[in-house]
């Protein structure tokens, strides 16, 4: 009690107890707040390095130099569960014990798998209780593990170490502990952002990797993303594209067209798509996605494929296979109708053998002898045209084949008062054929051209060129007139058996299609190019000899 | 003592020095003050007019006058949370020992934290108050320089004694135009409490050389004056004497500290409520008895600062009679006598004493206090 009575009077009228200096108070507050400061910076530090993809020791080793300024420390490591071990990820300084990459099982680092088992931090002695020889090793005095806590798991463990004995108060631990779930959301930041990163790419290169256009524009259709093959259409850089109307752009239009399948997809929010044929021929075929149309910021995805060729091809392999169809019926017609035909030619020149030509049923029979030679003429043409015949092939020029087949039909014509305006190549390769077969394909188109100008006033001139087409590298034969011309409609139909557009037994509308059977045995195509009105060209390519090539080579 | 240190105020006396409240806050920093203050001194107009001197100096301010005699701790947290509330940043107490007294203990809230009872005791406040001022509107509580405060613990029916040097307030204003408008009967008890705190100080095992002016020079004062300051509102001599004599006492009790008196009376007022200064005008004599022995010479010292003939006698002689002086004055001023007349039973003598032997102030008695012989003090004074 008397000790108790001279302290309680030491304090009460004594030197050492003072008023409370704001002074003191100030300066205090001053510094914890300069500290708190520098651990926000760290953090704030922190929490940029994650979006610029710094390496995790390199950012480790960031975080010792700028903690140590306001936590005294010597050590920084930090550890990661994998399957069920914990490795030594990254440390700083070296320190010739540790290596990257190394394992700690649990009885080495007692302490460490500690914290790992509790997720909470322990501020860790030599002879605390826990051993643990990992530290130990390291001459360490006193050790905060921190957890990396993540989603009811420990994904690892921030140590910060120091090699003399040294007392932690609690914001530093706090501090420590702030760090570590920073570094924890770096870690998660760093594997979700190279996921994404990756993912990205992928997307990247698939819209480059495709060859047709992609664009995105907005709500006012003004382009904001494009593929590759969009600038290589377009000539233009992609600075220069954005912001520019794609009906400009694409279609090289001032406004959007009639049925533009970008404006129904931003008014209906719906996929549209529209074909749009150019004037120079081209056919493009539109797609619109609307996209982020929820999102209050709608845009659409265009994507843009010129189908001109495809469209071609598609009617040319209609075309081919309904050939084929007709070609194939009308060989098994042919050779149906070839035996009566023989039988019913055989018994009527039998029976006119017998009959004198004065009797009254002489001529009955000689009608039937001159229609069944004119079905047999036919059943041929049929057969010409299914390539049943066998013919043989030799090299010959052109330009002979068709000055025979004019000197056949050309009185014929020029006698209907019509022009023939010739025009040979003299150089025109060789090719291989069958001379009287082309010569026939020539006299039909001829007398077709020649039949064009029926009902028509105006310039009556045909033109027969022939000459070598660099670009397809084969031999043609141009016929043109300045004839009627051939209905759009009927174009794809000319070179079918039996269709004619002639009246009623002018033409037995097999002279196209029998034509056709011949060049394509030739191995060519006839091209065809017709205006009502105008007139119509035919053209025969035929492949070049081979030799031939090499000769004038 | 031989190493000691002694402390007071910045202090500011005289006729009229109430209107330099408002500058004195603002040179503190202030921007809002918490004026803590009760309804006698509020009654008085004291409040309105230091209220007008705040505004006077563009200060905002909270007016707070729920605090009653012996202050009680809810009240102090009804101070508190008001305080922070209004978002005041001083504190200014205006009125006797209670006022002040919960003045001082919301100021350690505010800044400290916690319940009051947390820094029962000496030197227990860790954190700097807000700027404080005290402005005395009676003559003898002394709160306005000292280093204490004492607050009711209701729950345990003490007073709960919190003695630190952050207590003592940044500016004190004695204005002795205040104790014009205070009955005779306060003027009174007060005036004991002051005289008290005088003797008290002189004879405490704590006393210096500093003290010992201050507290003899005190009772020289009271002496001489509270008569006719009881006597009078308006003698104005008599009053700014007491008010000096009050200031002194204040200081020396708050750096001598002080004794038996005080320790008896905090239980009194503790439990049975009774008012400070009669508590201590009673029990004076009696403890002042009981110590005697312990310095005789200090009392005789006291009997001829009380103006008493003391030449030619012994020191036990004229120790004594500065009890009879004391005794005297009590009764010139109508004082009351007996603790009975205060509502005191002898069925209270009991935890009185336990209480009264747990007490700082008792630590600086002069002479060692059993808890026995605490009892026969109060059955003495009943």
């Amino acid at each position: 009690m008397p000790e108790h009575k001279t302290q309680l009077i030491e304090k009460l009228t004594g030197v050492y107890a003072s008023k409370r200096s704001y002074y003191g108070e100030l300066k205090d507050k001053i510094s914890e707040i300069t500290k708190r400061n520098s651990q926000l910076e760290i953090l704030n530090e922190l929490a940029r390095q994650i979006s610029i993809n710094t390496p995790l020791d390199q950012l480790v080793m960031n975080i010792s130099d700028r903690v140590k300024q306001i936590i005294p420390f010597d050590r920084v490591s930090l550890c990661i569960f994998r399957g069920g071990k914990l490795y030594l990820n990254c440390f700083h300084p070296q320190d010739g014990l540790s290596c990257t990459g190394m394992e700690i099982p649990q009885d080495q680092g007692q302490a460490l798998w500690h914290v790992g088992q509790t997720t909470r931090q322990l501020v860790w002695r030599p002879g605390s209780g826990l051993d643990d020889l990992h530290l130990q090793r390291l001459g360490i005095r006193v050790a905060v593990i921190s957890p990396m806590f993540a989603q009811d798991r420990v994904l690892g463990l921030f140590v910060a170490a120091n090699l003399e004995e040294i007392n932690y108060d609690p914001t530093d631990l706090a501090f420590l502990q702030q760090l570590a779930n920073q570094l924890t959301i770096y870690l998660q930041d760093r594997d979700l952002f190279a996921e994404v990163t990756r993912a990205k790419v992928e997307w990247e290169n698939t819209f480059k990797a495709v060859k047709d256009l992609i664009l995105v524009v907005d709500r006012k259709m003004q382009i904001f993303r494009v593929n590759p093959a969009t600038l290589q259409y377009s000539g233009l850089s992609e600075e220069a594209l954005m912001g520019r109307q794609c009906c400009e752009v694409i279609c090289g239009a001032a406004t959007a067209c009639n049925d533009c399948a970008v404006c129904e997809a931003l008014q209906t929010g719906e996929t549209a798509s529209s074909q749009h044929e150019f004037d120079d021929g081209r056919v493009m075929e539109f797609y619109a996605y609307p996209s982020n149309y929820d999102q209050g910021e709608p845009g659409v995805v265009i994507y843009v494929k010129d189908i001109t060729e495809r469209l071609k091809m598609q009617v040319q392999l209609l075309k081919t296979a309904r050939l084929a169809a007709l070609g194939e019926m009308s060989a098994g017609v042919a050779h149906e109708l070839n035996t009566p035909l023989a039988v019913i030619l055989g018994d009527v020149q039998l029976l006119l053998r017998e009959l004198s030509m004065s009797e009254e049923k002489h001529e009955l029979f000689d009608d039937i002898k001159t229609c069944a030679l004119r079905c047999k003429q036919i059943v041929q043409g049929l057969l010409t045209f299914s390539r049943q015949e066998q013919y043989v092939f030799y090299p010959l020029s052109v330009n002979n084949v068709v000055q025979e087949a004019l000197k056949l039909v050309g009185y014929q014509i020029e006698t209907d008062n019509i022009r023939i305006l010739t025009n040979f190549e003299d150089q025109v390769p060789q090719i291989e054929g069958n001379a009287q077969q082309l010569e026939q394909v020539l006299v039909n188109l001829l007398l077709n051209a020649k039949q064009s100008f029926e009902g028509t006033a105006g310039q009556r001139q045909i033109g027969v060129q022939t000459g070598y087409d660099q670009r397809r590298g084969q031999v043609y034969i141009r016929v043109s007139d300045t004839g009627q011309g051939i209905r759009q409609e009927n174009l794809a139909q000319i070179f079918d058996p039996f269709f004619t557009s002639k009246g009623v037994g002018k033409g037995t509308g097999l002279g196209l299609s029998v034509s056709l059977g011949i060049v394509q045995t030739h191995g060519g195509t006839i091209g065809v190019e017709s205006e009502p009105g105008r007139g119509s060209t035919f053209t025969v390519y035929l492949p070049p000899l081979p030799e031939t090539e090499t000769e004038s080579a | 003592m031989e190493i000691f240190k002694f402390m007071v105020p910045e202090i500011i006396f005289g006729k009229g020095t109430l209107r330099l409240v408002g500058e004195s806050a603002r040179r503190l920093g202030a921007t809002k003050v918490f004026l803590v203050s009760d309804a006698g001194v509020a009654g008085a107009g004291w409040v309105d007019q230091a209220v007008r001197h705040l505004h006077e100096v563009g200060l905002e301010y909270e007016v707070w006058t729920e605090t009653t005699p012996n202050p009680k701790d809810h009240e102090i947290e009804h101070g508190r949370e008001l305080y922070l509330k209004t978002g005041c940043d001083a504190v200014i107490g205006l009125g006797g020992g209670s006022a002040i007294d919960a003045a001082k203990a919301v100021a350690i809230l505010v800044t400290n934290g916690g319940q009051i009872d947390d820094y029962e005791g000496v030197d227990k406040i860790a954190r700097p108050l807000p700027p404080l001022i005290c402005v005395a509107a009676t003559a003898g509580a002394g709160g306005e320089v000292t280093q204490f405060t004492v607050i009711v613990n209701t729950q345990r029916r003490v007073k709960m004694t919190i003695g630190s040097k952050s207590l003592v307030p940044d500016i004190a204003i004695i204005d002795p135009l205040l104790l014009s408008t205070i009955d005779a009967v306060l003027t009174a008890n007060t005036g004991m409490d002051a005289l008290t705190h005088a003797i008290e100080a002189y004879v405490s095992v704590a006393a210096t050389p500093i003290t010992d002016v201050l507290a003899l020079r005190a009772i020289k004062m009271v002496s001489s004056s509270l008569r006719a300051s009881v006597a009078s509102r308006t003698n104005m001599e008599a009053k700014t004497s007491m008010a000096m004599a009050s200031l002194l006492a204040g200081i020396a009790m708050s750096n001598a500290i002080l004794g038996a008196v005080h320790a008896m009376a905090h239980p009194l007022g503790g439990l049975l409520n009774m008012p400070h200064g009669e508590a201590n005008a009673i029990l004076l004599p009696h403890v002042m008895r009981f110590n005697l022995i312990a310095c005789k010479e200090r009392f005789a010292d006291i009997a001829e600062a009380m103006g008493e003939q003391t030449e030619g006698l012994s020191s036990r002689e004229a120790a004594e009679r500065s009890i009879e002086a004391v005794e005297r004055l009590c009764s010139d001023i109508g004082a009351k006598q007996h603790l009975a007349e205060i509502g005191l039973q002898e069925e209270h003598i009991r935890e009185l004493s336990q209480a009264a032997a747990a007490d700082v102030s008792l630590i600086t008695n002069p002479r060692d206090a059993s808890v026995e012989q605490l009892a026969e003090i109060y059955r003495a004074a009943l």
